[in-house]
């Protein structure tokens, strides 16, 4: 029984190559999970893909045989296209126990650039969502992401981790929007896509005052729910030109696996315009736009998800007590979820040993029973219950050992002399 | 109070020059609360000392400061100065203005320590003593204003090269947004046109009266000072000009205009003050206070004047 993670995250790897990791779209991820249990048949898998993060989680119950980290290295350079040696300096790679606290560590939004940030829950929540859609999750999976999600929800109920500026959008607004333009309620902002941190950047976008919001999106109809939420406006897709042109800030959030504005098209947008101040923060990943766009005048701010960190490190160590009591938190739970795992472990071997033991007491009750045929129905219920008795007794102490010895891992030892002393494998 | 007469010009340059120190502390330890309040507390106590002194000079010169002498005049740009940063200091208490305007403050202060504290011309007719406040305000203004220009103009530079580059070196940096600097830097550009051409016009009516009432003193249209102040006017209207007619005209160009314009007017205005205040530059403006003269007041009007001493200058 094993858990693996390989992860391509924000401290260890750019922008550039998590965009080529990256499992930007539906299409793109189904594929994936597809090919990997076409592959792996009988591991469990979970795909985790952010602006952030690209993480893949593997689960397998054989301990041997099981999926090794190669063999998501391999399926990662060949469903990319991207050597392996082009990545895997780059990226993190965690088993078992290590593997457990980084899954928790992430749900928890330790792990975030934006600490405390509340959107990674529920990514983290819809990447189990589609593994199961996909049929790629299995009960150590299963077990793992759920105990995550109660971890986390622990974390925020019992720490000040998310309290304050927490979310990517509010940062970004804050430190760079707020030094660009003195008021946002003058503005108009174009929102490039129509996800969950569109949602999350308008929320915070219209708490600064933000009146005027135009959506474009390929699907129009994503773009009429979410401008509808916010009160805006939803164009089609083929007008963004006309708005690159007027917009003050542009959001940009698309799952587009391609840029989606090249520097030239961004520069045929702005010779439409006055060249007034424009604040361009491009979420996506992989990135909407071309970074060059950023040099085409000088009224154009460019930011991409990088671009945020240096003030993300400075939100950290502001909560570094914080992240303190979060990650005893996190330490502890794992502790319980691996006991949990390993005594799961056992699980097998108890189950048999009691049926074993219950056949033995039950057949020579039966045996009794022919040769003192005269017992009435209360004698025998008592004989019933000593005989039970008897059998829990005896299981007692080799039941507990394993307990004991399951605190620390799988007790294979353990298991393999109980099944050849009560003789139910055969040698 | 004797003791106010004890303020020296030092004591507030101290005053000014620990604030600096102070901002720039803050700005690379981020020292917090505590330094800000000693920024509040120094700066407050140099501003007290510079009102004295000013106020000591006033009553000890028998003319407002701005008529005094070019030392006074150019400390009242100071204090002006150091007015705002107080006020500044105390409604945007994060914001790094002290960097950018203590600098321009010491530097004024340090300048009127080798110009002329003597003044020059005549001052002892009322009206005339009312034109030459009124051309000296007017002037101080508009220097003030493009001095403001230029700070803001370099101030949006650097925000400017911070935003795009991610300078880490500037991060602890707080300055206004750019769309506020741009705002101030355009109105100060705006606001110093007219002012400048007011203590020009108003400069000129003075030449003109000084003229036909003393030919002895009188002041010639290519003194120093006179053509530099014109130069400054000239490149003030042309960056007003440019502002107003092109669409299309950046902040980033705005203020790089703006800070080359301050740069200009240190150039301009402070060069011949220096060089005057050394004797190398002959100019109206810094030459020796002339013997006292018995006032010509009209009948209805009591001079300004205390009686110890009724001579005076047009300030610039």
């Amino acid at each position: 029984m094993n858990v693996l993670v390989v992860s391509c995250n924000h401290h260890k790897a750019g922008v550039q190559l998590r965009e080529r990791l990256a499992f930007s779209s539906a299409e793109i991820l189904n594929n994936a999970y597809s090919q990997w249990r076409r592959i792996h048949p009988e591991s469990e898998l979970v795909v985790l893909s952010t602006c952030n993060r690209v993480e893949i989680y593997a689960a397998d119950e054989r301990s041997a045989d099981g999926v090794s980290f190669d063999d998501i290295t391999r399926f990662i350079s060949q469903f990319h296209n991207v050597p392996p040696d082009e990545f895997v300096d780059s990226v993190l790679a965690h088993s078992g126990t290590a593997a457990v606290e980084h899954l928790f560590e992430v749900a928890c939004s330790i792990d975030s650039m934006v600490l405390g940030e509340p959107q990674i829950v529920n990514q983290v929540k819809e990447a189990y969502r589609v593994a199961q859609e996909n049929e790629a999750c299995g009960p150590l999976t299963n077990v793992l992401f759920q105990h995550a999600l109660k971890v986390s929800a622990q974390v925020r109920t019992e720490t000040g981790l998310a309290d304050g500026r927490v979310s990517i959008a509010s940062v970004a607004v804050g430190d760079f929007g707020k030094n660009i333009f003195s008021r946002f309620d003058n503005k108009t902002v174009l929102v490039i896509g129509a996800g969950e941190m569109a949602e999350e950047t308008l929320t915070y976008l219209r708490s600064e005052g933000v009146r005027r919001i135009i959506v474009a999106n390929r699907s129009r109809e994503r773009a009429d729910r979410l401008a509808s939420l916010f009160h805006g406006e939803a164009v089609d897709f083929s007008q963004l030109d006309y708005w690159l042109a007027r917009a003050d800030v542009i959001v940009s959030t698309t799952g587009a696996s391609q840029t989606l504005i090249t520097k030239d098209r961004f520069e045929a947008a702005r010779a439409q315009s006055q060249r007034h101040p424009v604040f361009i923060l491009d979420l996506a990943a992989p990135r909407d736009f071309d970074p060059a766009a950023g040099s085409v005048d000088d009224n154009v701010f460019l930011y991409d998800i990088d671009a945020l960190e240096e003030t993300c490190n400075r939100n950290r160590r502001a909560r570094e007590a914080e992240v303190e009591k979060a990650k005893s938190i996190i330490v502890a739970q794992t502790r319980t979820f691996m006991q949990e795992i390993y005594h799961r472990a056992t699980g097998p071997v108890i189950h048999r040993l009691r049926e074993h033991w219950t056949d033995i007491s039950r057949s020579e009750l039966d045996r009794l029973y022919r040769k003192l045929p005269t017992l009435d129905q209360p004698q025998r219920e008592a004989i019933e219950a000593t005989i039970q008795r008897i059998v829990n007794k005896l299981l007692h102490p080799p039941l507990e050992a394993l307990k004991d010895e399951a605190r620390e891992g799988t007790p294979e030892g353990l298991l393999n002399a109980i099944r050849r002393l009560f003789l139910f494998q055969s040698k | 109070m004797a003791f106010l007469a004890q303020v020296h010009i030092y004591c507030f340059l101290l005053s000014y020059l620990v604030s600096l120190c102070c901002e720039i502390l803050q700005m690379l330890r981020r020292t917090g609360t505590p330094a800000r309040l000693l920024i509040v507390c120094v700066t407050s106590a140099g501003f007290v000392a510079h009102t004295v002194f000013l106020v000591t000079r006033s009553q000890e010169a028998g003319l407002p400061p701005l008529l005094a002498s070019q030392q006074d005049w150019l400390l009242v740009l100071a204090w002006l100065g150091s007015l705002l940063y107080l006020i500044l200091l105390l409604t945007h208490r994060q914001m790094a203005h002290g960097l950018f305007m203590l600098p321009a403050i010491l530097l004024l202060i340090v300048v009127a320590i080798f110009v002329s504290d003597q003044g020059s011309g005549n001052l002892q007719q009322v009206a005339m003593r009312r034109w030459g406040m009124f051309h000296a305000a007017s002037l101080v203004l508009g220097i003030g204003a493009v001095a403001g220009a230029s700070i803001s103009g370099l101030m949006y530079l650097l925000h400017h090269h911070r935003l795009r580059s991610r300078s880490s070196w500037l991060n602890n940096l707080t300055l206004p947004s750019l769309e506020n600097l741009t705002v101030w830097n355009r109105w100060l550009v705006v606001f110093s046109v007219p002012c400048l051409t007011i203590g020009l016009l108003t400069g000129f009516l003075l030449i003109l009266w000084s003229r036909s009432s003393d030919v002895s003193r009188s002041i010639s249209w290519t003194d120093p000072t006179i053509l530099t102040t014109i130069v400054v006017w000239l490149a003030m209207v042309i960056l007003l000009v440019r502002l107003l007619s092109s669409s299309h005209q950046t902040g980033k160009a705005v203020a790089q205009l703006s800070f080359l314009s301050g740069g200009f007017l240190l150039i301009t205005v402070l060069g011949p003050m220096l060089l005057a205040g050394s004797g190398n530059l002959d100019t109206f403006h810094g030459r020796p206070r002339p013997e006292r003269t018995a006032p010509v007041e009209p009948a209805d009007e009591k001079p300004v004047a205390s009686p110890s001493d009724t001579s005076g200058e047009v300030s610039r």
